[in-house]
């Protein structure tokens, strides 16, 4: 079956970049949850989920978003996310009131920059 | 030689004795017993100053005496005369297998010395047994020119010489068994690994070409030839035309081409059996390639190359000097031979499969059409066995009418005749059906062409006419199975009407069409055999795993052909072609879509991409695309989330071009439960956020989200 959602992770200084392509919706957010969790290691410092190859996002992903925060904080790793300016994904972030739960960026860049500064 | 002979004492015998043992022990090792016989003969004679020995030994049957061995007259052994055991002296002495003597042959029992020995002028014989563990082997007799009377000495000379011949004999019998069976050994292990170089499975790797050039280098090798060729017969079936050669490598390069039924390699083909040349210029045989002839080449063996019982060409080889080829020799070529037919049969059935491959692929749609209110999808997938490719086809055809005609049908063999026939039907179909011709007009059309065609063909088929606009189906069937409709909230039952006879079938077939609804959102689902066909099993069974494996599909056209073809396991390494034709009617006409729709969350995806459409055909902007998209899925998510009951359960969704907006409800049938945390509840925020108005109303059948948006270039 078609993946609806595509994954593509790397490692910048000691930091995860996931790169989530294609549509996340109730039908698959879990799942990528569990692959992201996957690709995580203990060593790293914190994990950046870039947002702004995704072509479709709702609520199922903003409460993914949550639901990883909350799973890093008690692993004492840190979530960065990013979305793309005047995005879809960015006005649901700030609809919804995620920067409360994680701070969120406009490039990947910054938010490594962000994440590999402060350990 | 002169001897003392006569007289010679008992001593001077024993010493004798002595040398004439050593001398045997040293030739036995030689285990070269003609060599070893004469030597001991030779030396007898010396002894006893005989002019004469000889061995005789005695056949199996124990009939008859044949001299082996001789010294002094070796006529005698030169023109062995068998001689019946119980006629003669040496018959005598072998039946009753005791020494017996002549003093003087002039005198009595002349009679019973052979000619030869008179010849000679032998006087007198001596002769005894000779005995291995109690078995007459044959008889030692020697002879003297004179008169003689033999001493007890010289029977004792004569009876060790026998013990000593007879030794001599079993063990040379031995060694000679035994290096027959090193020999036959030997030769098995070299015939094993000639088998073995002919039949290595390393050897299918290679290309066609390569594999014949590498089989004729092997064969040359093996049997020692000069020449080595493998020629095919060409398709007209009477000509041969050299593949692959060897010594004769112009045959190849000039492209050489023989009549079949001529010469050596007519007869190879009419015989179906091996053939030998032993000698070119004196054989009845005619070999008609002139290159034979210029190459020197002066003794042929050829082979018949056969694949399933049918002659496809000869293989021979020749050498330059005169050669009796053997039977094994004939029996290895054989093994070369059937391997090289193999080879070719497989690239045969091979490119023959590209071939209908390519043809298949050129005459099914490339891209199939994009029709307000139709949805298509659709699969072919070639056979795994080569041989059965071809035969299978769809088509969809847009009418002028707004409808659309969809075919499917299966040209009953495979190969290229199938499909070159499937590319026929698909443009006599086409044209009955852009004629304006009825479902039952096209059927009875497609027969009378069929029964034009050459060699009987037939097909089963089946064709649909789809009105988007009424939802109407007007299906007529020759003998195909029969199309299955899928209703979007996971629903299936095939569409069985009355069929009519596969295409071809003869007679003056009826077909009778029937009409059918498909509801806005449903897809009636077009397949051949293969889909459903599954070695060991029934076919009400595969259509059941059919129907149940469609229940369970997304109701998106494309993923549902990939969930089908999934479940089915028709993906992969299937016997038969494989073609599936999905169409859907798309609940968008006339400014209204409606849907009704699983509740489950697979769906959410194929409903968006829905909206999408349905959205663009009326004129919305992409931000508003979005943005109706999002809250719509939002309240599709709660709809499923809210829905009860893992089974059955299903949820509708409408959605409404107004004047300058898009009004949307969702309706479902359960309960909504109250906000979970503080997690849950956003999909209202968002409804909200991006639709201008959102109102939700719940009572006792369930639940529905009513929304409306303003779309922007309507402002």
């Amino acid at each position: 079956m078609t993946e609806l959602a595509k994954l593509d992770v790397e490692h910048r200084q000691g930091v995860l970049v996931a790169h989530v392509a294609g549509e996340i919706d109730g039908s698959n957010a879990a799942d990528v949850g569990e692959q992201l969790l996957g690709e995580l290691s203990n060593q790293a410092r914190g994990m950046v989920l870039d947002l702004s190859e995704t072509e479709y996002f709702d609520s199922s992903g903003v409460h993914l978003l949550f639901d990883m925060a909350r799973r890093l904080k008690l692993r004492q790793q840190e979530l960065r996310v990013v979305a793309g300016q005047e995005s879809f994904a960015a006005d649901l972030l700030e609809l919804t009131g995620f920067a409360g739960a994680a701070p969120v960026d406009d490039s990947v860049s910054s938010a490594v920059g962000a994440l590999s500064e402060r350990s | 030689m002169t001897s003392p002979g006569r007289g010679s004492n008992g001593g001077s015998d024993a010493s004798t004795l002595e040398n004439l043992q050593r001398a045997d022990a040293a030739a036995t090792e030689s285990f070269d017993l003609d060599t070893q016989l004469r030597g001991l003969l030779e030396r007898i004679n010396q002894t006893l100053g005989a002019s004469t020995a000889t061995i005789l030994l005695v056949d199996d049957a124990g009939e008859t005496l044949r001299p082996t061995a001789a010294a002094g007259l070796e006529k005698d052994a030169d023109k062995p005369q068998p001689i019946p055991v119980g006629e003669g002296f040496a018959g005598q002495v072998a039946a009753d297998r005791q020494p017996a003597s002549i003093e003087d042959a002039s005198q009595a029992q002349a009679d019973v010395v052979s000619q030869v020995l008179k010849d000679n002028g032998v006087r007198s014989l001596f002769a005894v047994p000779m005995m291995v563990e109690d078995q007459l082997v044959g008889v030692l007799q020697v002879g003297a020119v004179t008169p003689r009377k033999f001493s007890p000495g010289d029977r004792q000379v004569l009876e060790t010489g026998a013990a000593l011949a007879a030794i001599a004999i079993k063990y040379g019998r031995r060694a000679a068994a035994e290096r027959d069976a090193r020999e036959e050994a030997e030769a098995s292990v070299e015939r094993i690994e000639h088998l073995q170089r002919v039949t290595e499975a390393g050897l299918a790797y290679l290309e066609l070409d390569d594999l014949l050039n590498e089989l004729l280098d092997r064969i040359t090798e093996i049997l020692h030839v000069d020449t080595a060729a493998i020629l095919l017969i060409e398709d007209d079936g009477q000509t041969l035309a050299a593949r692959a050669a060897k010594g004769l490598e112009e045959e190849v390069e000039r492209g050489f081409r023989l009549p079949f039924a001529a010469g050596f390699a007519g007869r190879i083909a009419a015989s179906r059996q091996s053939v030998v040349i032993e000698d070119l210029d004196h054989s009845p045989i005619e070999v008609v390639n002139p290159l034979m002839r210029e190459k020197g080449v002066r003794s042929l063996l050829g082979v018949p190359l056969v694949v399933e019982r049918a002659l496809v060409g000869v293989l021979h080889v020749g050498t330059l000097t005169r050669r009796s080829f053997t039977t094994e020799d004939a029996e290895l070529l054989q093994l070369v031979a059937d391997r090289a037919a193999l080879a070719i049969e497989h690239n045969r059935l091979y490119a023959q499969r590209r071939v209908a491959q390519i043809l298949q692929r050129s005459v099914l749609p490339d891209e199939l059409p994009w029709l307000p209110g139709v949805g298509l999808a659709a699969r072919y997938l070639p056979a795994s066995i080569a041989s059965a490719v071809g035969g299978d086809w769809y088509d969809v055809i847009p009418l002028e009418d707004g409808r659309v005609g969809l075919a499917i049908g299966d040209v009953v063999g495979s190969g290229l005749e199938a499909a070159a026939l499937m590319g026929q039907l698909r443009n006599a179909l086409r044209a009955y059906a852009l004629e304006g011709a009825t479902p039952e007009e096209v059927a009875v059309k497609l027969t009378r062409f069929m029964e034009a065609q050459p060699g009987d063909p037939m097909a089963t088929f089946a064709y649909a006419c789809f009105n988007p606009e009424t939802s109407v189906v007007d299906l007529v069937s020759a003998a195909h199975p029969p199309p299955l409709a899928v209703s979007p909230d996971g629903e299936t039952q095939f569409v069985e009407q009355a069929p009519g006879p596969p295409l071809g079938a003869g007679g003056a077939p009826v077909y009778r069409g029937c009409d059918t609804t498909l509801e806005p959102g449903s897809t009636l689902l077009m397949y051949t055999d293969g889909l459903i066909e599954q070695r060991g099993h029934r076919l009400v069974d595969g259509q059941a795993a059919l129907a149940s494996a469609a229940a369970a599909a997304p109701f998106d056209p494309e993923l549902l052909c990939d969930h089908i073809l999934e479940s089915l396991d028709a993906g992969t390494a299937g016997p038969d072609d494989v073609a599936i034709l999905a169409v859907q009617s798309v609940p968008a006409t006339d400014g209204t879509m409606h849907l009704t729709v699983a509740a489950r969350p697979q769906e959410l995806a194929a409903i968006r991409r829905l909206l999408r459409r349905w959205l663009m055909s009326s004129n919305a902007d992409q931000v508003d695309v979005s943005a109706i998209t999002l809250a719509c899925t939002e309240a599709c998510s709660n709809a499923i989330e809210h829905a009860y009951g893992p089974r059955d359960a299903s949820f509708e969704l409408e959605a409404t071009r107004l004047d300058d907006a898009v009004e949307v409800a969702v309706r479902d049938f359960g309960q909504w439960r109250p906000p979970r945390g503080q997690d849950r509840g956003r999909g209202i925020v968002i409804m909200r956020a991006f639709m201008d108005d959102v109102e939700v109303l719940t009572d006792d059948s369930g639940t529905i989200v009513r929304m409306k948006k303003k779309l922007s270039d309507s402002r």
